[in-house]
């Protein structure tokens, strides 16, 4: 069974100030993610995949939405500016809208996607993966691919 | 008075520690308290509101943990969705009346920082603002080869600029059927969840009051007989001035070929109006028979499925509170169910020694609970000073199941006001 509750009452603040409600908190049980993607890409058309496991504790119901933290940067890029087409997917049981397929990057970062997490934790755990692809007419150049994501909760 | 002051249910080490355990996770990490606050302000007032950085306590090698914060302006898009942005002077933004007491925060395991906020609003404002503190964790994912993933909360600031009302206005925009990609029935998923057919309703405010949504669709055949009716859903509920949101059901309960009308219904939270609209809808004898097979399919999973019940304990709350003080109460609500449940919890106050609005406060009034799911619903009670007597109340807990079908459990309140010495 699974017992959560609703608006922590850690402590009850009396403030001197004409506000009316504030309720929920949320918390990344981790403050260092990330999704490696460990098999190389050796020939065109290749894919490879890597994925996360992400806690979040909450206590009310909570929106996720990614964002690319500079312009492009959710696309895998190596020194050299050469990108591997890639691609996204946030699942787990928490999600009342899970991704059932692997969703473009593009289409990834918000505000085209966000998820809902309408229950009350109080520790949803999702998983985000992430999927690399080489071109497929073309040789990608050699090296490290990188790409980096903001993950936002909010209410 | 009470009704001037704050009662800020903030999560704090109780917090910490209760989901440490129950996460056994030995990771660093920080929280945000509140998620959300809404405060009301005098036009050319300033007053004071407070943000919580909570790093938790989880192990021995835990490590000191920083954030920055910033002031956003943010938009829902028709989907539910956020689009933050950078601080301007859009007409609903408070983001520039808004002043943070430190733009950076850093915490050894297990302290939590309360941060100081100023709104100062302008004499000319009316009606509600609204801004978004981002609070971004300090440490980046990296990785040689792969996604770096950076962590942020938003904390949302709903302010209402005390005066001016401005009366909750909906419309209904658009309500339409869309039917799975079927074109004959040999094409139906033989495995996994069906495609049902789906409803979208778009909602817009037309007014500048925010208000959430509630929604029902209806489908009368031609004879006037309702033959199906299920709650709309929405990512996000809540709709502010001017904008839309989108508000789904699935059709998943057979359905006759024939002419029908599609009745959709709003609670906006007026207690003036709903919104309302009556729409045709024709099903074909494919549709019905499409219909009729994915229930089919879908009976094995429905048959586990329990109509939805909640147990809600202890069945009365009976407590003795001195006068100037405040305690907490707690009830357990269980939804012993197979569906998801939405549930609001209100106060009702009977006619004879009614509790007074403002002493007790529910920390949340409307809640989700999955299948099986338990909740606890902390409520604060705090008693002015110049109280006395008993006073009772029924707390009223009514839970709206996937087919729409209402439940209410009512929770006798009783509060003996103890006098000061």
């Amino acid at each position: 069974m699974r017992e959560v509750c609703l608006g922590i009452l850690g402590c009850l603040l009396i403030l001197g100030v004409p506000c009316l409600h504030a309720w929920a908190v949320a918390e990344w049980a981790q403050a260092n993610y990330s999704v490696t993607i460990a098999s190389p890409l050796i020939k065109a058309g290749d894919v490879q995949s890597g994925s996360a496991v992400l806690t979040l504790n909450h206590d009310g119901p909570v929106t996720i939405q990614a964002s690319a933290a500079s312009s492009g940067s959710e696309v895998l890029k190596s020194p050299t500016n050469d990108t591997l087409t890639t691609s996204y997917k946030l699942t787990g049981p928490a999600l009342s809208n899970p991704d059932a397929d692997w969703v473009p990057s593009a289409t990834f970062i918000a505000p085209a996607t966000s998820y809902s997490i309408p229950g009350i934790g109080p520790a949803s755990q999702v998983t985000l993966w992430a999927r690399a692809q080489t071109a497929a007419a073309r040789a990608n150049d050699s090296g490290s691919y990188t790409a980096s994501v903001i993950l936002t909760a909010s209410w | 008075m009470w009704e001037n002051r704050t009662h800020i249910v903030m999560a704090g080490l109780a917090l910490a520690g209760a989901l440490a355990i129950l996460t056994g996770s030995a990771n660093a990490g920080l929280g945000v308290a509140p998620l959300k606050q809404e405060l009301s302000v005098k036009p050319g007032e300033t007053a004071k509101f407070y943000i919580s950085i909570i790093n938790k306590m989880r192990g021995r090698e835990d490590t000191a943990q920083s954030a920055r914060l910033e002031i956003m302006d943010f938009e829902a898009t028709e989907d539910g969705g956020l689009v933050f942005k950078e601080p301007s002077v859009g007409p609903a933004s408070a983001s520039t009346w808004i002043t943070l007491g430190k733009p950076e925060v850093t915490l050894d395991p297990g302290k939590d920082e309360r941060i100081e906020c100023t709104v100062k609003v302008p004499y000319s404002a009316a009606g509600e603002y609204y801004s978004a503190i981002m609070v971004t964790l300090g440490q980046k994912g990296r990785t040689e080869t792969g996604v770096g993933l950076s962590l942020r909360i938003a904390s949302g600031v709903f302010i209402t600029v005390v005066g001016q009302t401005f009366p909750r206005q909906a419309k209904i925009e658009k309500c339409e059927f869309v039917w799975p990609p079927v074109t004959s029935l040999s094409d139906l998923p033989k495995e996994g969840q069906p495609a049902w057919p789906e409803a979208t309703v778009v909602l817009k405010n037309v007014g500048r009051s925010r208000f959430e949504g509630f929604g029902t669709l209806e489908l009368v055949d031609a004879n006037g007989r309702p033959l199906f009716r299920k709650p709309l859903l929405s990512k996000r509920p809540l709709v502010f001035g001017g904008d839309s949101r989108i508000f789904k059901c699935a059709l998943d309960k057979a359905l006759p070929a024939g002419e029908y009308k599609a009745r959709v219904t709003f609670d906006y939270q007026s207690q003036w109006a709903k919104a309302y609209s009556v729409a045709p809808l024709t099903i074909s004898s494919d549709q019905a028979a499409i219909l009729a097979l994915r229930v089919q399919e879908a009976a094995p999973s429905r048959a586990a499925s329990a109509q939805p019940t909640i147990r809600i304990s202890p069945d009365k709350l009976i407590a003795k509170v001195a006068a100037g003080g405040n305690r907490s109460l707690g009830l357990s609500v269980r939804n012993t169910g197979q569906d998801l449940l939405r549930c609001t919890a209100t106060l009702v106050n009977e006619e004879e020694a009614s509790i007074p609005d403002g002493w007790i406060a529910p920390a949340a009034k409307s809640f989700v609970l999955d299948k099986l799911q338990s909740a606890s619903l902390p409520m604060a009670v705090r008693i002015p000073a110049e109280a006395t007597g008993t006073h009772k109340a029924l707390l009223v807990v009514e839970t709206v199941g996937p087919d729409g079908a209402k439940t209410q459990t009512k929770v006798p309140v009783e509060l003996t006001v103890a006098e000061l010495r």
